[in-house]
């Protein structure tokens, strides 16, 4: 293990590398800090323009702007109350009224160092945890990589904010699209209409730079944003021994919360900073003081999302499972660079995979390097108004459409999936299980079709192998509990006709 | 709201039964040998239930708190529209105006929706930003950008 960690060093230290790690975390962190423009529409964007680049620079670069993100992303909850990422949401209830306070600069300084702390630890689980699970996938046959996608769905449907119907919807919509093009296993054409486009099925890059970038563009001019950016005074960015005292439990628990939720499939880290506050306010003796400016509501989440960021790679490079929807789009990247995700990739290309992970660890630093001092220029970054920034999005989306293949049809459809991701935003239709089921649809009917040969076309074959039953055990959980409260809302005007009728 | 959320579920109930048909063509094997047309056929059939399931509530809700706008939040939906022709336009364009010329009108028109009246400013960041831009992906990232029918930037 240690020369492959040395292999690493020498790989991420290479200067173009380093250049890579910094591109993506500068990236990452601006993107956090802006709002209404996320990793996912980034990544997308960006995905294009890497093509060119070496797969080891690009993935790098991709990863940098996605962990990145999660460091940016509080800056604006704590100075302007508007989350720049979903995952620093909960960061607003207590980091702005601190900003508020006039404690502006702790709230962001322990944000940074406990997302240090955070990411690094993390990282160092992943260093750790990343071979011993690959060494686990050579248990996993078709029937096992079904099930757990089928779990990833089944998490990723239930978490959703809205309407978990409308989720699995999109999921099917996803796996539908993904059906497009010539089927792999017979060379049959399927869904194209006689279309030579889509003969090929649908590329992933048109799809999500349509779905989240383009819908947000459109989303975010409806309204004229302006950044209301709270003047304050920003300084003693370092907290005091006081308050290390109140957060340093925070940023431990936040981390390994983080860093489990990170592994599992369809949580992600969005929901590990929500699940990392209510924790600590179960354990605060001052539990009515959060949501009033207490420090440890903003390092126990921010740490979390930044350690549940990191950890969703190691289902990523280790199974080939895309944890979230950043991740799918990761997996995409990996594939057009022809690497396979999964238990080989570090057995096949270990200065791929031990490059990318060290070369973590430098963006870390790299971040708190640039969260810290930084601050005040991200403040600037933050008054650039939305009607300049927008058509330089878009730009950016063009070009990266059109580089595909350099064809103007891509621009076409990315526009085609950039309407359809506005509408779906208005009747609340999210675009993340859209995404994930299309980037892994191709693997699900792979691995369904392959398990059935298997078995001899019974589907029990997913409930007799101890592994494939176990998931659908929990996936079936999951189920249950997001039906329960249905039953339980339907039954009771029944029990109170009852007694209605009885009285 | 009400209204979008029935026109998404009747298109989802469409899309579902176009799908099982479609799969029914393509065959649909037999569960030891799964045909092309296997899981599309059940996706095709789930959607439609749920398509249904979602036309369901809609109908079944009978007071409705937003009926008074068709879709969520349509507070200006001109400068969506406006967009979305800019961006149509220019890829009808691109090919034969090439990426300068496309590039500039599409920067002007997307500066100029929120501010109408600026056009001097807009046209200075326009051109500013096109060939800015053209530096970059072309010089740097090599990225093969057209040079349409007036031979700009070759």
């Amino acid at each position: 293990m240690v020369d492959y960690i040395l292999l690493g060093f020498q790989t991420a230290l290479q200067p173009m590398n380093l250049f890579y790690c910094f591109t993506g975390v500068l990236l990452g962190t601006l993107i956090g800090i802006l709002p209404g423009m996320g990793p996912v529409a980034t990544i997308s964007i960006l995905l294009p323009i890497t093509f060119k680049m070496p797969p080891i620079g690009a993935i790098i670069m991709l990863s940098g702007i996605y962990y990145g993100a999660q460091y940016g992303g509080s800056t604006t909850s704590i100075l302007l109350n508007m989350p720049g990422e979903a995952t620093s949401v909960i960061t607003c209830l207590d980091g702005y009224k601190m900003a508020r306070q006039g404690r502006a600069g702790a709230a962001l300084g322990i944000s940074a160092l406990g997302s240090f702390i955070a990411g690094t630890c993390a990282l160092i689980g992943m260093t750790l945890v990343a071979e011993p699970v690959s060494r686990l996938a050579v248990y996993f046959g078709p029937p096992e990589y079904f099930s757990l996608m089928i779990l990833a769905f089944a998490i990723l449907t239930y978490l959703v904010h809205g309407s978990m119907v409308k989720a699995l919807i999109m999921v099917l919509i996803g796996l539908a699209l993904s059906y497009v093009g010539t089927d792999d296993i017979t060379g049959t054409l399927r869904f194209t209409f006689g279309l030579m486009p889509l003969y090929d099925g649908f590329d992933l890059a048109p799809l999500v730079m349509g779905l989240f970038g383009i819908s947000e563009i459109l989303t975010n001019i409806e309204i004229s944003i302006k950044p209301d950016v709270l003047e304050t005074d920003i300084r003693n960015l370092m907290p005091t021994l006081k308050d290390w005292t109140k957060a340093k439990w925070s940023i431990v628990r936040g981390t390994i919360l983080g860093f489990f939720l990170g592994l599992i499939p369809g949580a992600g880290p969005v929901i590990s900073p929500f699940a990392s506050y209510t924790i600590e306010k179960r354990l605060s003796r001052e539990p009515h003081k959060f949501g009033q400016g207490m420090i440890e509501g903003v390092a126990g989440p921010e740490s979390a999302n930044n350690a549940s960021a990191q950890a969703a790679f190691i289902p990523l490079f280790s199974l080939g499972i895309p944890p979230n929807v950043t991740m799918a789009i990761l997996f995409g990247a990996l594939m057009i660079h022809g690497l396979q995700p999964g238990p080989l990739l570090m057995k096949e290309h270990p200065d791929f995979f031990w490059g990318v992970v060290i070369s973590m660890y430098f963006g870390n630093f790299m971040l708190l390097i640039l969260n810290l001092p930084l601050i005040p220029l991200w403040v600037k970054v933050l008054k650039v108004p939305y009607p300049i920034l927008f058509p330089l999005i878009s730009l950016f989306c063009l070009v990266g459409a059109y580089s595909l293949r350099n064809s103007a049809a891509d621009i076409m459809i990315m526009l085609f999936f950039g309407v359809c991701g506005y509408f779906m935003r208005k009747a609340d239709y999210e675009g993340a299980p859209l995404a994930m089921a299309f980037v892994l649809g191709p693997l699900l009917e792979l691995n369904l079709r392959r398990s059935l040969i298997l078995s001899d076309g019974s589907f029990q074959i997913f409930f007799t192998r101890p592994i494939s039953a176990g998931l659908m055990l929990v996936t079936t959980s999951i189920l249950l509990i997001s039906i329960a409260p249905l039953i339980w809302r339907k039954r009771k005007p029944i029990e109170k006709s009852v007694d209605a009728e009885s009285a | 709201m009400k209204r979008a959320n029935t026109i998404a579920s009747i298109l989802w109930v469409g899309l579902g039964f176009s799908m099982c048909l479609g799969a029914l063509k393509l065959g649909l094997g037999t569960p030891s040998d799964p045909g092309s047309g296997f899981l599309p056929f059940g996706t095709g059939m789930l959607v439609s239930i749920l398509g249904f399931q979602q036309l369901w509530v809609v109908f079944r809700k009978q007071h409705s708190d937003d009926t008074q706008s068709s879709i969520k939040g349509a507070a200006n939906w001109k400068r969506p529209a406006c967009v979305v022709a800019i961006l149509a336009f220019y890829s009808v364009l691109l090919p034969h105006l090439g990426y300068l010329v496309a590039t500039f009108l599409a920067m002007l028109g997307l500066f100029t929706i929120y501010d109408h009246r600026r056009w001097g400013l807009a046209s200075a960041g326009s051109l500013f930003i096109t060939i800015l831009t053209y530096v970059l992906f072309h010089e740097f990232l090599s990225v093969q950008l057209p040079a349409g029918l007036l031979r700009l930037g070759r």
